[in-house]
């Protein structure tokens, strides 16, 4: 049905489109929607054309780095009194359940010097019974450790601290 | 040659035409219910960012301006108003500040928790979603707002809201930003992996590391990931078929099997991802993520026909 564009219409300010008074036709599309499209698909593809990632407009780059078999993962290690060792879980170290999180976290403490600062903080979130938490860096083959081998390649301690009576 | 019969006149057809308020009012339901149970449920790791290390903060996105954490304050507030204005999204109440309010404070709330040095990459489809379905009329029908239009006036929504192209584009695009994350996911493995990504342990690797991460951080990895990764001829199909899904994922929008296809093909990726890797992508293994790809007004159809049934709605 041809829209008489010489009618009186109501325009819908977010949509762009017109509907004529009287009209039960679908309404014409204006110039905002097309251009509001345009500018949404252009903004998704511009991190891939700058190589840039943020969020929420991104590059998806997860698992599409290159990964060694050795790789160095930070871990925390917790001493009770008794001299048993246990490796404190992601809730203690970084108040998350996600691991991503917490390696993050544990990285930016290493290599920015504040490994001791962030080990006096997860002190004192220690479970009961520890008397001193440890953060390290530890080497491993991956598939090797995956399949069960315990073997560490390399251990680097960054930082230790006594958790407060 | 008429405008439709050109490639671009043909996407723009597409693109602009005509559809039922219901589809674009159950993927406002739909996205909204998902990121308001989302939030909820997320809502201590959110708010424990008041007790994080500033040195930490490195904002990002919308947040760039940023010179510091927000104050305990502003981001409970943010918090609670998200929640909040997620609620009347969802079921359509005041929709026109409500929508973009929510969009606006979960992108921000979002954005938020993306600054302290690590970028979350499950979120962002989430929230271009709401971005779109709030700031367009997707309150029209099915929703608190129109029962009260309907009590006001006490008559039947105008002709006009049954099918306009103000109801099809947003849907579409919706589609669209789904498309362009997956083929950018598979454009970024190239880029970044080369070939060796499809060829050679890289995948199998990422599995290992994802296993050994766990085991170190004091939880237990995914029973799978163990015996798969002793077995390294696997990996190169399974990665190849990665990359192809990804890459594949314009496909969807032709409808149809081929769409059913490819969606159940993404599926079977992250459900792979959560067996082996433990890691848990929600808003697509809820299928949140693809619902923009099918006629939705149906969903609505069928949920009002079964509720006449039960004689729940009056009939007619």
């Amino acid at each position: 049905m041809r829209t008489d564009t010489t009618r009186p219409g109501v325009r819908h300010r977010l949509t762009g489109t017109v509907s004529p008074v009287g009209s039960s036709g679908p309404a014409p599309v204006g110039w905002r929607p097309r251009a509001a499209v345009a500018a949404v698909l252009l903004a998704l593809v511009l991190p891939f054309v700058r190589d840039h990632d943020s969020f929420p407009l991104s590059i998806y780059p997860m698992y599409a780095g290159a990964r060694s078999d050795v790789e160095t993962l930070p871990a925390v290690f917790g001493t009770n009194e008794h001299g048993e060792v246990e490796r404190l879980s992601t809730r203690t170290i970084a108040r998350s359940d996600d691991p991503l999180i917490t390696t993050s976290l544990l990285r930016q403490a290493i290599r920015s010097g504040r490994a001791d600062a962030l080990c006096d903080e997860i002190a004192g979130r220690a479970p009961s019974g520890t008397v001193s938490v440890e953060i390290v860096e530890e080497q491993f083959d991956l598939v090797a450790s995956a399949a069960g081998d315990d073997e560490v390649l390399d251990r680097t301690v960054h930082a230790r601290c006594p958790v407060a009576e | 040659m008429t405008g439709r019969t050109t490639l671009g006149g043909r996407v723009d057809g597409w693109l602009f035409a005509a559809a039922p308020a219901e589809r674009l009012a159950v993927l406002r339901i739909l996205t909204g219910g998902f990121a308001v149970v989302y939030l909820a449920v997320r809502l201590r790791p959110f708010a424990s960012l008041a007790d994080a290390d500033p040195g930490r903060f490195d904002p990002v996105g919308a947040l760039w301006f940023l010179d510091g954490p927000l104050p305990d304050g502003a981001l409970f507030g943010l918090l609670v108003a998200a929640v909040a204005a997620g609620v009347a999204y969802t079921v359509g109440a005041w929709f026109r500040i409500s929508g973009p309010l929510f969009a606006i404070t979960l992108l921000l709330a979002t954005t938020y928790r993306s600054s302290w040095g690590q970028l979350l990459h499950f979120e962002n489809l989430m929230v271009l979603h709401v971005l779109v379905v709030g700031l367009t009329r997707s309150a029209d029908v099915l929703s608190w707002d129109a029962r009260r239009r309907r009590l006001g006036t006490n008559r039947e929504p105008a002709p006009q809201q049954r099918a306009q192209p103000a109801y099809g584009w947003p849907v579409r695009l919706a589609a669209l930003m789904t498309v362009v994350t997956y083929v950018l996911a598979g454009l970024a493995k190239l880029r970044l992996g080369g070939i060796d990504w499809l060829v050679g342990d890289t995948l199998r690797n990422h599995v290992a590391y994802s296993a050994v991460r766990l085991e170190v951080l004091g939880a237990r990895p995914s029973p799978l990931a163990g015996p798969l990764v002793g077995q390294g001829w696997l990996f190169p199909p399974l990665a190849v078929l990665t990359v192809v899904v990804e890459l594949a994922a314009p496909v969807a929008l032709l409808g149809g099997r081929v769409r059913d296809v490819w969606v159940v093909a993404a599926w079977l990726l992250h459900a792979g991802i959560a067996a082996l890797m433990l890691v848990v992508f929600p808003y697509p293994l809820l299928l949140v993520a693809f619902a923009p790809f099918y006629p939705l007004e149906k969903v609505a159809r069928w949920v009002s026909g079964f509720l006449t049934r039960r004689q729940v709605l009056p009939s007619g």
